[in-house]
């Protein structure tokens, strides 16, 4: 794809004549061009990739995009009664040292978002205490939901003997699936069985009509990037006239319906005064944050590989390449 | 002969209108087109709704399959989801030479997408299979008339090497070596990715240097094992009582090397080569995914992981029909190549 330079342009010609757009669909070949020198700019490297492209001299610049990679919580009827179980939740919110993920998966470019509304902080309560990595305090919180290891297998089983073994799922992406393996680990360590499914996107995100697992709610915990309507803190995902079925089965409240979150969504929708609908929203965050019905795992921002030669660029999370004009080479 | 061409087109109809059937049906069962097409959210309730109607999702799986095949402009459809059918349908039908549009790349025809790659395609495939040809016959050859040298053991060695080699892993290998190291050791070196220097242009010169490398991927692991497959069938002719007539008779060895032995020796060959040519037509999907060439293969990725089932069908038909072309093109040429062979 090339686009060609504007010497009409309002606000004066630009200083490269072109920029040539090229799709390189594999992430290795993409980090081999750029350290070749056959692009000047690159995007989403693989984070293991981030070591190699700085010590080629190249800058990683991360920005903020409004996304957030965030685990939600199935707690409808066909739910594991764990995920429905608020100390559980709470316990998963313990018993992940989200931190460490950031810092050894994520090479400490983000950090955990504490709620849904982190990208819009107006928007969250600023009261919330965020869940600290705390796995003893996990286990005792599990023992007084009546979640205990009476079998001696290492996994934690309620008084009807139901194993505390909940599915969770997400896309193929690599990052996606490195962290599952170490949330994994770490849950084992607190007597949880955290049973794992990657599937490609248009499998994942299908809809309820074509049987996708996250709609159908076969899968107690689901993760992926997104946020409010940012940057409108309004989000729809939680209502309960969402939950599909077989009257509405585009709906995508694949989590649940809590009645209270459900007035609280529809009350911000007709409340015009600004400070009012911030509280309303800062009673969300917090009352979300407190049930774990969504936990963040990561900022998810857009990185950019910037090569040797360009100069003058920034970045935008909402238009990337809006100061395009400015850009040149060295 | 003529007989039995026009008896294999004539099988060959039902045999399309089948696989076309069983392609359609496990491409719409494969994925949801409508997943990925909220970004990175989740697609909303109402968009999905209104794009399932525009695209014709909406329909049972049978009059989907029906549209795509005859076309959808004899009746009308409900565009505005009011219940009423209203907006006359447009698409002509894969009978009628229209394959639809994308999904994906919304509006695009599908022909004007398969076209815009197809000679990328063609022109690396081709090129690699040539390249293939031309080494494994004198690599097997040569290995066949010097069985059990030095150089027979040496291209016996590699050749297991190199089939066992990944095309991803020497792909890749291929590039960092000859691309990035050269480079950086200040050596002559190839480009990494894409068709062209876009600060150069679509110069002859710059597609051909940007084919080296995948060229040098896909030969290599061919050649491996087609060099294999020449050399036990030329060791298999040479051994044969019209070789040592013909040399009794005092013709010069390249006659009978090229002329008798290279003939009889290349029909398992040959179909081998009339399996491969239809599948050059899909492209190599990893090689060109790895060095960003685009063609076909990648047409291909990219649109079975979003399930847009008008174009991953034109290009699934598209190799179907040169499945059964070339088939019955390699028939001929056996009959060719071994005046035994006769059709009725």
């Amino acid at each position: 794809m090339r686009f060609v330079k504007n010497e009409n342009y309002w606000l004066g010609q630009p200083k490269l004549d072109e920029i040539f757009i090229r799709f390189v669909p594999d992430d290795a070949s993409q980090t081999a061009a750029l350290i070749a020198g056959d692009g000047d700019l690159g995007t989403f490297p693989p984070l293991s990739d981030v070591p190699a492209l700085q010590d080629a001299g190249l800058q990683i610049v991360v920005q903020p995009s409004g996304y957030q990679e965030g685990w939600f919580f199935n707690f409808r009827d066909m739910a594991h009664p764990g995920a429905r179980d608020v100390k559980v939740r709470q316990a998963i919110a313990m018993a992940i040292d989200r931190e460490a993920i950031n810092r050894d998966l994520l090479l400490g470019l983000t950090k955990a978002p504490e709620t849904y509304w982190d990208s819009l902080p107006a928007y969250r309560a600023p009261d919330i205490e965020p869940w600290k990595y705390n796995p003893e305090e996990a286990k005792r919180l599990l023992d007084e939901a009546g979640w205990i290891d009476r079998d001696g297998d290492g996994i934690r089983e309620d008084a009807e003997g139901n194993k505390l073994t909940l599915i969770h799922g997400t896309t193929i992406r690599e990052i996606r699936q490195d962290a599952q393996a170490v949330a994994q680990q770490q849950l084992k360590e607190v007597g949880i069985d955290l049973q794992l499914m990657s599937q490609d996107a248009d499998l994942f995100f299908g809809s309820y009509a074509d049987g996708a697992a996250p709609a159908l709610g076969e899968v107690d915990i689901m993760e992926w990037s997104d946020g409010p309507y940012f940057p409108d803190p309004d989000t729809d995902y939680w209502l309960c006239s969402q939950i599909p079925t077989d009257e509405n089965p585009t709906g995508y409240n694949y989590f649940g319906c809590d009645e209270k979150l459900d007035e609280l969504f529809t009350r911000q929708l007709t409340t015009v005064n600004v400070q009012e609908r911030q509280e309303i929203f800062h009673e969300i965050s917090r009352y979300m944050h407190e049930q774990v019905y969504w936990l963040g795992m990561w900022e998810d921002p857009d990185y950019w590989i910037v090569g040797k030669r360009l100069t003058n660029i920034k970045f935008s999370g909402v238009t990337p390449f809006y100061n395009s004009i400015e850009w040149d080479l060295k | 002969m003529t007989q039995y061409i026009i008896r294999r087109l004539l099988q060959a109809i039902p045999l399309l209108f089948i696989i076309s059937l069983i392609l359609f049906i496990l491409m719409r069962n494969t994925g949801d087109p409508l997943a990925t097409m909220g970004g990175r959210r989740l697609t909303r309730p109402e968009d999905r709704e209104r794009l399932a109607r525009q695209f014709g999702l909406d329909k049972p799986i049978y009059v989907q399959y029906l549209y795509w095949l005859i076309g959808n402009d004899w009746t009308k459809i409900d565009m505005d989801g009011d219940g009423i059918p209203e907006t006359p349908g447009t698409r002509k039908g894969v009978l009628r030479g229209e394959f639809g549009t994308s999904l994906v790349i919304r509006g695009k025809p599908v022909s004007t997408l398969i076209w815009e790659r197809l000679p990328n395609t063609l022109l690396l495939m081709i090129t690699t299979e040539v390249v293939i040809i031309i080494f494994s016959i004198i690599i097997g050859v040569y290995s066949a008339l010097r069985q059990y040298s030095v150089i027979d053991h040496l291209v016996t060695t590699v050749s297991f090497v190199g089939y066992s080699m990944p095309i991803f892993f020497i792909a890749l290998a291929s590039m960092y070596l000859f691309a990035v190291n050269f480079k950086k050791w200040g050596l002559p070196y190839l480009p990494t990715v894409g068709m062209f220097d876009p600060q150069i242009g679509k110069t002859p010169a710059q597609v051909a240097l940007h084919m080296v490398l995948p060229v040098f991927s896909m030969a290599l692991i061919s050649i491996a094992g087609y060099s294999r497959f020449v050399r036990a069938t030329m060791l298999e002719v040479m051994n044969e009582d019209y070789i040592r007539t013909a040399r009794a008779k005092g013709l010069p060895n390249f006659t009978i090397l090229f002329i008798h032995a290279l003939k009889n020796a290349s029909l398992p060959l040959v179909t081998i080569i009339g399996l491969d040519i239809p599948m050059l037509l899909g492209g190599a999907i990893v090689t060109e995914r790895i060095f960003a060439w685009p063609g076909m293969g990648r047409l291909f990725l990219d649109h079975v992981s979003r399930a847009d089932t008008p174009v991953v069908m034109g290009i699934l038909m598209l190799i179907s029909v040169a499945v059964i072309v070339f088939q019955l093109i390699t028939d001929i040429v056996y009959a060719w190549l071994d005046p035994r062979i006769r059709y009725t």
